[in-house]
């Protein structure tokens, strides 16, 4: 189906938005299939929620093709998605912290006391680190460990100084760390 | 000859040493510090057990979905989506809020959250809808003006051209809102409730919120 876009090797974003804003139904699709997998596991990790990250996925792609003409072809087409898709899971973030009024410690308990071995390995477990995070230290650690971008890059992303990334990523390792302390603690207790 | 890093210059150089794409000489500079220093590689400890737990997460499959339907033949309802909107009309109601200090706010009681009846009558909420609409739309105006006349940085350049190719856009967002509502009168249920409710919460968050976000935006924008 995309055979002709392919046939000279992987086509570049830039010539599948400009078919797309040309009109090209198939040129958006493939661009769609090219990131949908990678935006739908960046919002599965930042929300834990399978349902919430379709949600976000669905909201950032037609944010993203109702916005295709402001974008501005400078080559970072995945940079500006991900910009995108971090506002967007901001704004879901907080809006779903203030239904649920719960404290990090409440979670930390309810979430640490039944825990298996088993459980804290895989992508749940990794979710369930991340869960407990505040969402400015979860967005650095996605974007770091994830999505392999470098600092000065998270920086452009967040809108805040490489320096504030540092510090947000190491304040959200400690964090991690203390967390799976008290995890063990918890364990060798029982 | 260089002399010994401390635990800022160490920290700045960790991933990099983690993934050995330093410089010799960096790296053994990174190396040294680490021989003295707990904290640091208590650190690098933590660098490497996240890294290691993030080459294992396997990517999920993406549920089902039509494509198609969903960016070519959008259904009246739900109208979340379409009132999800764009990444710039976002911004730019923002700012529009911003600068009109939300003055609505208080006066403007579309709480739904709040109230305890599940069930607001249509005319009330017809009206409330239409009273929205035409305080954005004037604020737009007033906001997209008042920029105008500001002396403008070459960051409020950016911002401006922003504002004005979306302007027209959340306009339009603001008549679809009413128009799908009428469209859909007949499917009324809890879930159509559900959804302007969230319509009229993303359209009047309160003023913390968007002042958090505006103080983000400022960031960015003066990161252009
Ligand atoms: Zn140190």
């Amino acid at each position: 189906m995309y055979r002709e876009l392919t046939m000279f090797g992987k086509t570049t974003d830039e010539l599948l938005i400009q078919k797309a804003l040309a009109g090209s139904e198939r040129a958006w699709f493939g661009l769609v299939r090219r990131y949908e997998k990678r935006l739908y596991n960046y919002s599965l990790r930042m929300t834990g929620s399978p349902d919430d990250a379709m949600d976000i996925l669905q909201d950032v792609l037609m944010s993203v093709y109702r916005n295709l003409s402001t974008y501005r072809g400078d080559g970072v087409f995945a940079a500006w998605l991900f910009r995108i898709a971090s506002f967007r899971c901001t704004d879901f973030l907080r809006r779903r912290g203030r239904q649920f009024a719960s404290t990090d410690e409440v979670d930390v308990i309810d979430e640490s006391g039944p825990v298996t071995g088993n459980d804290m390995d895989g992508n749940k477990g990794l979710m369930a680190m991340m869960s407990r995070l505040p969402t400015e230290q979860k967005h650095v650690i996605e974007l770091k460990f994830f999505q392999h971008f470098t600092f000065d890059e998270i920086a452009g992303q967040l809108g805040i100084s490489s320096n504030t990334a540092k510090s947000r990523l190491y304040a959200a390792l400690k964090k991690m760390r203390e967390q799976n302390e008290n995890v063990m603690m918890v364990k060798e207790g029982a | 000859m260089k002399t010994e890093y401390s635990c800022e210059q160490c920290k700045e150089q960790l991933f990099d040493f983690v993934n050995s794409v330093l410089p010799p000489l960096e790296q053994q500079l990174v190396d040294q510090h680490l021989q003295h220093c707990d904290e640091c590689n208590a650190d690098l400890t933590d660098i490497w057990n996240l890294q290691s737990k993030a080459t294992s997460w396997r990517d999920e499959r993406v549920p089902r979905w039509n494509r198609r339907q969903f960016f070519f033949e959008p259904s009246p309802w739900p109208m979340r989506m379409q009132w999800a909107a764009s990444f710039a009309s976002v911004l730019v109601l923002i700012l529009v809020l911003m600068e009109a200090r939300i003055s609505t706010v208080g006066g403007l009681t579309v709480d739904f959250a709040a109230s305890d009846s599940r069930y607001v009558s249509q005319p009330e909420l017809m009206q409330q809808l239409a009273s929205v609409q035409n305080l954005q739309r004037s604020e737009l105006d007033s906001s997209v003006q008042k920029l105008t006349s500001q002396q403008i940085t070459t960051n409020q350049l950016l911002l401006r051209t922003l504002l004005d190719a979306s302007r027209q856009e959340r306009r339009k967002d603001l008549g679809n809102m009413l128009v799908l509502w009428e469209q859909a009168q007949d499917q009324r249920s809890v879930s159509t409730e559900e959804s302007l409710r969230y319509l009229i919460a993303s359209q009047i968050q309160d003023r913390r919120e968007i002042e958090d976000l505006n103080d983000a935006l400022l960031q960015v924008s003066n990161n252009f």
